[in-house]
């Protein structure tokens, strides 16, 4: 029933009208498809140095050319789309769990609960987004770990204020107070009648924020506080790729490329995702 | 006719209730001593402005006065059950149990996420441990008791697929889940046009017929009232200033806030003379004349409605708060 229900959704989904959320799947799928298959689809292992290749421009054996080490730039780029795509997945989710409970607590008991929780929540957001990062990553300690929770606390404060919004909107209709009458108890509100309303506009707000968490690995990677080499990531690439701008200019302009794509797709894709399920923007 | 209520066990028993907003001197009075009592199977009216408490009074009963309210004196007792003097979680566990609401909105008291069979069959599985697979085929069933049509494949549906009649059969569907001992129906029809609104009086009626429910249905349509309930009580600025069986309230109103309810309400026999309307506002909490609050409205007032009302009998379980009924009685 469900499948069928889905099968009948994708054909008569317009693909056409909704062209940039098209492209968006499209570009994100890509991305994500090589993540996940890169031991098969890469010519070389990522980290295997030739000395006797090194920085050369590409070839028909190195389509990408190779590194300052011999590495072949291609495998590296598409082995760092996992690495991207994991930060990203993680520290999307610890700021999507994180932010939605504190929004949503903050909404619905108000008051005092609010007042410290969001208090709170604005304290994390007066700080610049990479400073705060940076900051986090110096005392847990620079591993790609910390930086998914690095990432994922900077988000949580901008789901907390979007779940708190749509939350407090929610509770002023008239269904909450109905809910309330025919004896519901607070948590089988916040989940049967309020969740169902908040979990849209954080759909599309997590779409977004994951090409912001890709950027931002990057440039945490960049600054030498994400991916540790010879661990590939677009950050250490570009980095690495810095020095070599005018000998070998593939070297940046490759996992700059992936990079753009990938953002750009996610954020086509959030967009897209808005316009779709934003009854405002339908039609 | 119903008439026998005191003879007979009553299902709620207000007395001396008042609720108020805010504290010490700030405190608003919005609703003030009020006594009032639904027999088993009794179908009362609570008639009043918007404004006049009629709401709030229903709140307290169902123990969901918003922040900032709360009861000041008085008892509240469903079927000798003291509801005040019960925990929060107690009063939550009887909502939608023994009590259910029926709003006056039911679009907007369905939530649009959830299939309408869901949202009726909830309070079963809320309050009686009922599976959802149980509770959707009894919403079914329900579904069918108000009259819906092909109620297995309306279950399946969303409410914004519903006409706004078939929206408040939901809602009534709802409130039946459970075999309340009390409906409270704030305001059940007043959106609805007028067809749809006398299929849903019949609904109420043939629901207190079948399970001995009693119904208290707050309005400001006195021909509603006229229509269904067995007696009436009229509420102005946060007072009861009149009660009694509805035939005597209509025949013969005794309370001048009464007769101008009644001489502002447009009927098809009327003179064509127009209405006549009751002169000023309703008070604010804070403003209300000292004595009877109707006073500075009155047209028959005098120095002495300045003391405080009291209930004056005019007929069988008729009583009036107005100091000069006997003189104006049946002067409408």
């Amino acid at each position: 029933m469900q499948g069928k229900d889905e099968m009948n959704f994708l054909s008569k989904f317009n693909w056409i009208r909704h062209g940039l959320l098209t492209i968006g799947i499209m570009i994100v799928g890509t991305v994500i498809v090589a993540a996940l298959t890169a031991p098969i689809i890469s010519p070389y292992s990522p980290y295997d140095l030739d000395v006797t290749m090194m920085l050369q421009a590409p070839s028909a054996d190195h389509w990408l050319g190779t590194d300052e080490l011999g590495r072949d730039v291609l495998s590296r780029t598409i082995f760092a789309s996992q690495i991207s795509i994991q930060v990203a997945l993680v520290a999307v989710s610890v700021g999507v769990i994180g932010g939605t409970i504190i929004g949503v607590l903050a909404a619905y008991f108000g008051g005092v609960t609010d007042l410290i929780l969001m208090r709170l929540m604005e304290l994390l957001f007066s700080f610049p987004a990479i400073l705060l990062a940076i900051v986090l990553m110096a005392s847990l300690g620079t591993s790609i770990l910390n930086a998914m929770i690095a990432i994922g606390i900077i988000f949580i404060p901008g789901f907390a204020r979007l779940a708190r919004a749509t939350t407090v909107e929610a509770m002023q209709q008239q269904y909450i107070e109905a809910a309330r009458s025919v004896g519901m108890s607070h948590s089988r509100i916040l989940i049967i009648e309020i969740m169902p309303n908040v979990i849209t506009p954080l759909l599309v707000e997590a779409a977004v924020a994951f090409a912001y968490a890709v950027l931002l690995e990057s440039a945490l990677s960049f600054l030498g506080l994400g991916a540790q080499p010879p661990e590939p990531s677009w950050g250490n690439m570009l980095n690495t790729g810095r020095g070599f701008m005018a000998q070998a200019p593939w070297l940046s302009i490759m996992p700059g490329m992936a990079l753009f794509f990938c953002v750009l797709g996610f954020n086509l894709l959030g967009d897209g995702l808005r316009d779709m399920l934003d009854p405002h923007l339908r039609d | 006719m119903k008439i026998e209520a005191n003879k007979r066990s009553s299902t709620l028993e207000i007395e001396n209730l008042s609720v108020a907003f805010g504290q010490g001197s700030k405190s608003a009075v919005v609703v003030d001593n009020i006594s009032l009592k639904i027999g088993k199977g009794e179908i009362v009216g609570l008639i009043g402005e918007s404004g006049s408490g009629k709401t709030v009074a229903s709140l307290a009963v169902l123990g969901m006065l918003p922040r900032g309210a709360k009861v000041v004196q008085g008892s509240i007792k469903l079927t000798n059950d003291p509801l005040l003097e019960r925990t929060d979680d107690y009063r939550r566990s009887i909502r939608g149990d023994r009590i259910a609401l029926i709003p006056q909105d039911a679009l907007r008291s369905l939530n649009p996420t959830g299939k309408v069979g869901y949202q009726v069959g909830e309070p079963l599985n809320l309050h009686r441990s009922a599976s959802w697979a149980f509770a959707r085929s009894k919403a079914i069933e329900l579904l069918r008791s108000v009259n819906l049509s092909d109620p297995e494949l309306r279950s399946e549906e969303y409410p914004h697929q519903f006409s706004g009649g078939m929206q408040q059969r939901a809602m009534i569907a709802m409130g039946l889940s459970t075999e309340p001992e009390l409906l409270i129906a704030d305001e059940p029809t007043t959106a609805l046009d007028v067809t749809v609104q006398a299929q849903v009086l019949d609904l109420l009626r043939a629901v207190r017929d079948q399970h001995d429910t009693s119904i208290l249905f707050i309005t400001h349509d006195l021909g509603v009232v006229a229509n269904l309930c067995d007696r009436v009580y009229v509420m102005y600025s946060g007072a009861i200033v009149e009660e009694g069986p509805v035939d005597q309230i209509f025949s013969n109103p005794s309370h001048p806030y009464t007769q101008g309810l009644l001489d502002a309400t447009p009927r098809i026999h009327g003179a064509m003379t127009g209405l006549t309307p009751i002169p000023g506002q309703i008070p604010l909490p804070n403003k209300r004349p000292v004595g009877c609050r109707f006073s500075d409205r009155c047209l028959f007032a005098l120095p002495q409605c300045a003391s405080t009302p009291k209930p004056i009998t005019v007929g069988d379980n008729h009583i009036s708060y107005c100091l000069r009924v006997k003189e104006l009685g049946g002067s409408s």
